[in-house]
């Protein structure tokens, strides 16, 4: 399972940047970006449908304003579905809010805590009732002083390569074993729930330079891909770019 | 989707296709000013969902809908309007001011209504900075009553022709279909008596009546009586009201009981100065005043409780600044509505409210902040509610029973709105089908612990329902629901989810 996993990964990440550099333009721009792609697949890959930014129980975007471009992924907590309630749900609505906020511009590119604060309310003032709870975590490139800036909630998280090492890492957040911290809407009357708030995410900020590589991922990446080989396939990846 | 898109290319070079870049205004929206979900801001792009009917939480959505604000306790009656005509009196509430990047000669507007279409009334464009240009009228293409069905429509507007180009538009809303009968007819009337002189220029709108004193001194004798002036509206003739009209009327209303100013001061050319001189000189006697989408300073807000000792009723909608100094110099305050004001804290409004305003018939306060159940206790001194809207509000709270303890002190209530309060439970909705046997309006909107059994009680217990909401209420099936259709046929249940 592992191998193959493996295999499927480095594969999609190989042929997804190979459109993306088919597609570059060729003269140098004036400002610094980041360049992203997206993989990933759901535990029951033969029976789910494709949906644009959900995969299985986890959910991603990207969004990009003048001043800064923004990744996310969120990973709902599988425990909900047997209370009958779809745990990818929350995911992805949570991440769809926050690339609507960010496409426009509520949001400040030093303060991704804020970010996630704001898909979080966004997320209860929806008319039908969503329940359920996931990770988070965003990762914000700021054009102004070339860093990044990060959240963290749970344990999804990041990686930054750069010369085949990691430079930057996200700190994984856990209350005990695969209970990872969460923000959650239970249903109303269960107070025992576990929730957390946005405040409780790990923040970080790092300078980042051309060529560094960030690998933004749920933790069945990091779970199932040994790290050397995820840095190497990721740096090679990167030299493909530059 | 591309589909829809793809009908709007055109192939002339001079054409071009415009979304909306901006909304300045929008007077009424389901959330506050920073809420993205339903709010006005989704206006902004193109259309994400035609054909696709349904309530999209990234599209606008109006809160208001059908008759049932008349039907609300807090429903007052329009006063100052006697000299409209049925056509120029229309029953619109709300509007939203759209901008887009290039201004233009308008050759096509296409509106894409995905849930129950049919709310747009009137488009007009601006030109020239300050005058606005009808576009379309709902009634020169149907003839009323009006219905339309269920589903997702384009409205095609194929405007007049302008002279000057205009990059913003004002779409006006109707609240719902209403019919005034006033006719005019022509007669020689200056050899009329005083009193039959009086009552003909009560039937002149504001800026007719500042011509009129013109004319001869009899003329302006009558047209400057108080009398004249114990109602105005200056809302309905909100793009002629300059601070000229303003000081005329301010003249002449020396016993003024209601003043509508609503869309005359942001939208309009009154500044805050003006608005401060005219309740400072003739608030004494106000009983009713208006002030929606009017910037209203806190410097006249904290002395308009001197200003207007007699206040019955306020609405500042848009308008937000702090309330409590009004509250608590307002014993006779009767009707509250601050939706969607998130600045305020609840927790000192409910306080001063069950401490100081007794006489409290409405509080309108869906989508407000810090709430607590020590708030709801306080309002149980308030014991003449009748209607209260708390929707959106104990976010965080999953309290149990949130309201069985207050609804036994409000035995008026007749309308009552819950909705996205989650936590409100099946045991809360059966107390309120045991006190509140005045019930007319019933809210309650994804409500999701609500049981089939409760609301069957409410329906057993409240022969005076009319309106039952119960969208988005899981624990609620449909079948059900038209079954309860059958058993209770005066009641409109709604139940509308995708």
């Amino acid at each position: 399972m592992r191998s193959w996993t493996t295999r499927w990964l480095s594969r999609a990440l190989h042929q997804n940047w190979q459109a993306v550099s088919a597609t570059a333009e060729n003269k140098p721009r004036a400002y610094s970006r980041l360049i992203s792609v997206v993989s990933g697949f759901p535990k029951n890959l033969a029976q789910s449908k494709y949906k644009p930014g959900k995969m299985g129980d986890d959910a991603w975007f990207t969004a990009n304003t003048k001043s800064a471009d923004v990744l996310g992924v969120a990973d709902g907590v599988g425990g909900w579905r047997s209370y009958g309630i779809d745990p990818g749900e929350f995911a992805t609505v949570l991440m769809w809010n926050c690339e609507r906020l960010v496409k426009f511009s509520r949001f400040d590119p030093v303060k991704p805590v804020n970010l996630i604060a704001s898909g979080f309310r966004e997320l209860q003032a929806n008319r039908k009732s969503i329940l359920g709870s996931s990770t988070a975590c965003i990762v914000v490139f700021n054009r102004e002083d070339s860093s990044i800036y990060t959240a963290n909630i749970g344990d999804s998280g990041f990686i930054i390569v750069r010369k085949g090492e990691i430079v930057h890492r996200s700190e994984e957040q856990q209350h005990y074993f695969n209970t990872p911290f969460q923000l959650s809407l239970p249903p109303p009357g269960h107070t025992d729930v576990l929730s957390d708030s946005p405040e409780s995410a790990n923040t970080t900020t790092f300078p980042v330079c051309n060529g560094d590589v960030i690998l933004v991922a749920t933790d069945g990446v990091f779970d199932n891909v040994p790290i050397k080989l995820l840095v190497d396939t990721l740096q090679g990846a990167g030299n493909q770019m530059i | 989707m591309e589909r829809y898109l793809k009908d709007l290319t055109l192939d002339r070079p001079d054409y071009l296709c415009q979304y909306v870049e901006c909304v300045p205004l929008a007077t009424n929206q389901y959330g506050t000013e920073a809420d993205i979900s339903y709010t006005a801001l989704n206006l902004i792009g193109p259309p994400m969902h035609y054909p696709e009917h349904a309530d999209h939480s990234d599209s606008y959505l109006l809160p208001s809908y059908g008759v049932w604000p008349m039907e609300a306790p807090s429903y007052a009656p329009e006063f100052g309007t006697a000299h409209l005509s049925a056509r120029e009196n229309l029953p619109i509430h709300d509007f939203v001011t759209v901008t887009f990047e290039q201004p233009v000669y308008p050759s096509k507007i296409l509106i894409y209504e995905t849930y129950n279409p049919s709310a747009v009334y009137r488009v007009w464009a601006r030109v020239n900075e300050d005058e606005w240009k009808l576009m379309w009228d709902l009634r020169d293409h149907y003839s009323e009553p009006i219905t339309f069905p269920e589903q997702a429509r384009i409205l095609e507007i194929h405007p007049p022709a302008l002279k000057e180009r205009t990059n913003m538009l004002r779409i006006e809303f109707m609240a719902s279909s209403s019919k005034s009968d006033l006719a005019a007819n022509r007669v020689h009337i200056l050899d009329l008596p005083d009193e039959l002189l009086l009552q003909i220029f009560s039937n002149l709108d504001l800026p007719t009546r500042q011509v009129t004193v013109q004319v001869c001194e009899k003329f302006a004798r009558i047209a400057s009586d108080s009398r004249l002036y114990r109602e105005v509206n200056f809302q309905k003739c909100w793009m002629q009201t300059d601070v000229k009209l303003f000081n005329f009327v301010m003249k002449r209303c020396n016993n003024i009981r209601k003043l509508d100013l609503s869309w005359c001061g942001s939208c309009g050319s009154l500044k805050d100065c003006d608005v401060k001189r005219f309740l400072y000189q003739r608030g004494r006697s106000l009983t009713h005043l208006y002030m929606n989408e009017v910037t209203v300073t806190l410097d006249v807000l904290n002395k308009l409780d001197r200003y207007c000792p007699l206040l019955k009723e306020l609405c500042m909608r848009n308008t937000s600044e702090t309330l409590e100094v009004i509250l608590v110099n307002n014993k006779a305050l009767q009707h509250l509505k601050i939706n969607c004001c998130p600045i305020l804290d609840m927790k000192i409004i409910a306080a001063t409210l069950g401490k100081c305003n007794h006489e409290l018939v409405t509080l309108n306060a869906y989508k407000t902040y810090d709430w607590n159940t020590a708030g709801l206790i306080s309002l149980q001194n308030c014991t003449k509610l009748q209607e209260l809207d708390i929707g959106w509000t104990f976010q965080h709270d999953s309290t149990d029973d949130l309201l069985t303890l207050a609804v036994a002190h409000w035995p008026q209530l007749k309308r009552l709105c819950l909705a996205g309060v989650r936590s409100v439970s099946s045991e809360d909705v059966l107390q309120i089908a045991q006190h509140c046997p005045a019930l007319e309006q019933l809210d309650l909107m994804g409500c999701i612990r609500v049981e089939e059994s409760k609301v069957d009680a409410v329906l057993e217990r409240c022969p005076r329902l009319r309106l039952l909401d119960l969208t988005y209420c899981s624990s609620i099936r449909l079948d059900w629901v038209e079954a309860a259709r059958e058993r209770y046929p005066t009641v409109c249940m709604i139940k509308m989810e995708s």
